[in-house]
């Protein structure tokens, strides 16, 4: 399908936007977190020892961990795209198996 | 390797059975799929070549799944879903299911870098050492980040597939290593939701128990939204055609669906146990299917 770079390059900040929304829903979760369930399988297996709390810096380095992933994915995909402006807006599948 | 049953074992249904049991063949089955279909994306294989893939990723996943069931014999006998297995059961010794584990593990490296590439080797042990070392051994009693940061060891086989074809890896097997990095959590939470009783008597913080229901239910659907657009990137940079974003855009849809009712539920104070199979039984339909269409839109495109 055949589309202008301007609608492809929409596209991609739609995407970049919603990952972005979504990745920092995710990052709350660890960085402000919500108080433990206070009832169920939780409190039990607090109340009997067995669950830690799992260490907070090291909870926020794996959460951040794959935010650097997603990043460098996005980039590479966009300098891919655009390493050959001026060229057919489809990239083929030479150029990125290249 | 002798495998005699140990004083006081359950009734043995075979060494053979035991030891294919070790692998945890339905898991690895879908392991088999996203290491498939990445060939055929990435290129023409000869049929040798997918069948080589395919015994070395089976050995290696099979071995770090029986290294998996040695480190965690403990809890394996508290969890109602795993005291059947070999060890718990008193059907096979801890040594002896390390030694299986660890010759599955060589055997499968020595295959795929003297037959394949050295590469596809060294990336399958990395799954390999990834699954023992980082997440069984240490996130998976330690951290709620358990299944996402482990998940990646399921990730590995996509880069597996694509560099037993291509030599090297690009942004198209990153792509796809991040897309099975992101579809981990939704699909293992759905099970961690249902099985909370079980992991909480183990002592495993999966997220449920650290978070909440209704907390892992929106991480779920945020994980979900990424591993959505993330689907799309390969069509966009032109690795793949409509067939594929079509395919992966009306999967995606679905699986979203599933987790947008789950939620709906839970928020309404309803029974969400339905919806929440639904996702983790639909969310392995969904991985395999999305891949195989990658598959299907690169022959068809050729």
């Amino acid at each position: 399908m055949l589309m202008s770079v301007a609608v492809y390059d929409t596209l991609f900040w739609v995407a970049v936007a919603a990952c972005a929304v979504a990745q920092l829903f995710i990052l709350k979760a660890v960085f402000f977190p919500a108080p433990p369930p206070m009832a169920g399988p939780a409190a039990d297996g607090r109340a009997a020892g067995r669950l830690r709390a799992p260490s907070r810096p090291l909870e926020m380095a794996w959460v951040v961990l794959p935010v650097i992933a997603l990043v460098a994915v996005f980039v590479w995909a966009w300098q891919l795209r655009h390493a050959s402006d001026g060229a057919p807006s489809r990239v083929s599948i030479s150029a990125v198996l290249s | 390797m002798s495998a005699s049953p140990v004083p006081g074992a359950a009734p043995a249904p075979g060494l053979g059975r035991d030891l294919i049991a070790l692998t945890k063949p339905r898991i690895i089955s879908l392991l088999l799929v996203t290491t498939a279909a990445p060939m055929y994306a990435a290129g023409s294989p000869s049929i040798w070549t997918v069948l080589l893939v395919m015994l070395g990723g089976y050995l290696m996943a099979g071995g770090a799944n029986a290294v998996n069931m040695y480190l965690d014999r403990d809890i394996d006998d508290i969890m109602a879903r795993t005291r059947l297995r070999p060890i718990p059961s008193g059907r096979m010794s801890p040594q002896q299911v390390l030694a299986f584990g660890v010759a599955c593990a060589a055997a499968a490296t020595w295959m795929l870098a003297f037959f394949v590439n050295v590469l596809t080797a060294a990336l399958a042990l990395a799954g390999f050492y990834f699954y023992v070392f980082i997440y069984t051994r240490w996130l998976k009693r330690s951290s709620p980040q358990n299944i996402v940061i482990g998940g990646a060891a399921g990730a590995f086989p996509p880069l597996v597939g694509w560099a037993a074809v291509t030599g090297s890896l690009d942004i198209v097997a990153l792509t796809l290593f991040l897309i099975v990095f992101y579809w981990t959590p939704p699909h293992f939470w759905a099970l961690a939701l249902m099985k909370q009783v079980d992991y909480g008597r183990a002592g495993v913080p999966m997220a449920p128990l650290v978070w909440g229901e209704r907390e892992t239910m929106y991480q779920m659907l945020w994980y979900t939204v990424i591993l959505l657009v993330l689907t799309a990137l390969p069509w966009w940079v032109g690795a793949f055609g409509l067939l594929y974003l079509a395919s992966a855009i009306i999967l995606g849809a679905l699986l979203l669906g599933g987790i947008l009712q789950m939620l709906r539920a839970a928020r309404a104070g309803t029974p969400w146990s339905g919806p929440a199979w639904w996702v983790y039984k639909y969310s392995l339909l969904y991985l395999a299917l999305l891949f195989v269409a990658m598959a299907v839109d690169r022959a068809l495109a050729r």
